[in-house]
């Protein structure tokens, strides 16, 4: 039996979350919304996550039941994300884990993302969609590494979303890609978009300025803002299904797991399961308590790299803005 | 002075005193891992002397020295918040240091 608590700050979300091998015993999460048309700035993002990480903890302690003496391992998220959010999150983690006397983990952002998906849908090898407002990849694990088989070559398609948001001025709560996709359900009229899938790579930034430049005129012109969620989304998310479906037939998988928080994204799901049923294969998603940035993935990973035997030098507790998803070890999967 | 032509350099040390050493110790450990930034040229450096923790700050650029400084502070009150919540450190030394 081995329990693990989880610090996550990498972006705007503040996660802490408690976990007990496979039973779940807390997962709390603050976001910090900016005002519409804003993105969040790290300055900002760490002073809201140290005005509440605090209260946080208190919050994910108490609901867990447990007490500190019988925390094993104490896991943050050592990078990739946001400098400043990252530190401040990995300050406290550091204290914690000298306060109770307990050994202290870094974990990859990308990786407990990719645990917290198999952990949460049972999916055993899936080809991985990690789709969220910082990163786009797709991945698969192939001898104790999770390969990078196709990624943005510039912005995430959770920016692009994000982005064009703040060009309607949509509002950011609970999160900007949600208000995109409910007003993308209204849209009836389709805009052809530019389409850039490069190989196994897709950009999404071209698309963006495509928009930004053009929304005040194709609004004139008679498109409503739902017509434009609607034709981003579907042009987005196409090009990620085409990138999936083509990783998926190279691997010889059965299975695709969307994980990060676009990953909620229902319109995306569905377009993957259309393509998996087409395949033969199975579709593995999971809602936005688990595949939105949170605490309990990092403990989720941070868990399994610690049954495994991993353990980290106290110099090595830093934090990194780059750190690649092939980078890790992955020494807890056996096959 | 706050410019990066100026090729003075500015020193600052700050003392802060803690309730023991111990938890002198933990705010030390903690502070000590993360490196400051390349491009501001400070250099931080750290020690605990009893229950004090000692800070030294060298630099030629006077707006790099704050930045470093302030978020050594902001730190310093969130580490201190945190034990506030969580209480004093249960064993009188870390033992996990060495672990990999």
């Amino acid at each position: 039996m081995v329990i693990a608590i989880g610090f996550e700050g990498s972006a705007n979300k503040l996660g802490i979350g408690i976990i007990e091998d496979d039973k779940i015993l807390s997962n709390c999460r603050r976001t910090y919304i900016s005002p519409p048309g804003e993105g969040f700035m790290p300055k900002e993002t760490a002073l809201h996550h140290r005005q509440n990480i605090l209260a946080v903890l208190k919050q994910a302690l108490d609901e867990s039941g447990i007490k500190p003496e019988e925390i094993d391992v104490v896991c943050y998220t050592k990078g990739p994300g946001m400098g400043a959010p990252l530190a401040c999150v990995a300050v406290v983690a550091r204290t914690v884990a000298q306060i109770w006397n307990k050994p202290l983990l870094g974990v990859n952002h990308c990786i407990g993302h990719i645990e917290m998906g198999r952990f949460i849908t049972g999916a055993d090898n899936p080809i991985v969609l990690y789709v969220s407002g910082g990163n786009t990849q797709i991945i698969a694990y192939s001898r104790k590494k999770y390969r990078i088989f196709g990624e943005t070559i510039d912005i995430a398609v959770g920016n692009c979303l994000d982005r064009f948001a703040r060009v309607l001025k949509l509002s950011n709560a609970p999160s900007p890609g949600f208000n995109i996709e409910q007003m993308a359900k209204k849209g009836t009229k389709y805009l052809p978009l530019p389409y850039c899938v490069k190989g196994m790579d897709v950009s999404f930034s071209g698309i963006l300025t495509y928009m930004e430049e053009r929304s005040k005129k194709l609004i004139k012109e008679g498109f409503t803002p739902e017509d434009l969620c609607y034709s981003l989304q579907e042009t987005v998310f196409a090009m990620l299904v085409e990138t999936t479906e083509r990783a998926l037939a190279h691997v010889g998988s059965k299975e695709v797991l969307i994980v990060g928080g676009v990953g909620c994204n229902l319109r995306l799901q569905e377009m993957m399961r259309i393509m998996c049923k087409e395949r033969g294969a199975k579709i593995f998603a999971t809602d936005e308590r688990f595949c939105i940035d949170n605490g309990l993935m990092i403990a989720r990973a941070g868990l399994e790299m610690f049954k495994s035997g991993s353990r980290m030098k106290w110099e090595d507790c830093g934090i990194t803005q780059r750190f690649r998803t092939d980078d890790v070890d992955v020494i807890w999967r056996k096959d | 002075m706050d410019n990066n032509e100026s090729e003075d350099v500015l020193t600052l040390s700050v003392e802060i005193p803690f309730p023991n050493s111990r938890i002198a110790e933990v705010v030390l450990n903690t502070l000590i891992v993360d490196s400051e930034p390349k491009r501001g040229g400070t250099i931080k450096t750290l020690k605990v002397i009893d229950n004090k923790l000692i800070g030294y700050f060298v630099g030629t650029n006077i707006s790099s020295v704050r930045v470093s400084v302030n978020s050594f502070f902001e730190n310093i009150h969130l580490i201190s918040e945190t034990i506030q919540l969580l209480g004093e450190p249960v064993s009188e030394k870390y033992s996990h240091f060495e672990n990999a």
